[in-house]
């Protein structure tokens, strides 16, 4: 057994998000989203349902999936409204989501428990689902964060 | 935060019946030193203690809650008390207000009571909160 262990805080072992431009022509830099307290990766198939009148119970068959990234983030000024000199990172989280960018994203799943290293999920998508939120018990800016895919995930 | 405590509660009860003093309230042959020393406050050493408040999966970025704990004591004659005593008490209360205790979010004050013995024992613990980022 080799379960996958991202140790949180633990540097070259911890799962990692790293965003850069999907466009065909891309835009510099890269953008890697920190701060994350939790990720969801959605692979949903969508199914066909059928009955036939020779058969006691429903006939389906899987489709198209629906994929996405579901996070949680912890708001850090410049990742989330974008920092430095090339054109992908000045955007930021935010900007992704306000311009609408395509972008690449490459997720590594963290090590495995017996230290070997992990799977890299890949693919394109747009950032959306934005709702960042604070509160006077706690006064730090979180927001989720979902990275909706375009196409299939890749894993490397 | 002991020294600035210090500061402010020696300015704002001077001219009164009590002092404020510099010791630590160490025991003192089996007894602690404002068990012995009337109308004295005694401010503790601070106590610092740290709260995962949002955790995070990589290795910066964790949001700490820190809360610096100061205990200040003062004992009073409990057959008599004296007639400046709910002044004195919300004078000491009034310290988590000090303008020079800056950079926290949360500042705090509980006031207990106890006897001992014909003393009554009056404790104010003082809990200063803020967020530290671990990077």
């Amino acid at each position: 057994m080799a379960y996958i262990y991202p140790a949180p805080g633990v540097t070259g072992v911890e799962l990692t998000l790293t965003l850069t431009s999907g466009r065909d022509t891309p835009l510099a830099g890269t953008i890697e989203v920190l701060a994350l307290q939790d990720v969801t990766v959605n692979a949903a198939n969508d199914v066909f349902t059928w009955t036939q009148l020779d058969e006691t119970a429903k006939l389906q068959v899987a489709t198209t999936s629906t994929n996405s990234l579901s996070m949680n983030l912890v708001l850090d000024q410049d990742i989330f409204f974008g920092t430095g000199t090339d054109a992908f990172e000045l955007l930021g989280i935010f900007g992704l989501s306000k311009d609408k960018e395509l972008v690449n994203f490459s997720l590594y799943l963290g090590d495995t428990s017996t230290g070997v290293t992990g799977k890299t999920l890949t693919g394109k998508g747009y950032v959306t689902g934005l709702a960042p939120t604070v509160s006077a018990d706690a006064p730090v800016w979180v927001s989720p964060i979902t990275i909706t895919v375009t196409g299939e995930y890749t894993v490397a | 935060m002991r020294d600035t405590l210090l500061t402010f509660l020696s300015t704002a009860i001077t001219g009164t019946d009590f002092s404020v003093t510099q010791e630590l309230p160490y025991n003192g042959d089996g007894a602690p030193l404002f068990l012995k020393n009337l109308k004295r406050v005694y401010v503790d050493q601070d106590q610092t203690s740290q709260d995962p408040l949002l955790d995070v999966l990589n290795s910066s970025g964790q949001v700490v809650a820190e809360t610096v704990t100061n205990t200040v004591t003062v004992v009073v004659d409990a057959k008599v008390l004296p007639s400046g005593y709910t002044t004195l008490v919300n004078q000491i209360r009034s310290a988590r207000l000090d303008p020079a205790i800056t950079g926290f979010s949360q500042k705090s004050t509980a006031v207990s009571t106890e006897y001992n013995g014909a003393h009554l024992v009056t404790e104010f613990v003082f809990n200063f909160t803020k967020l530290i980022v671990n990077n």
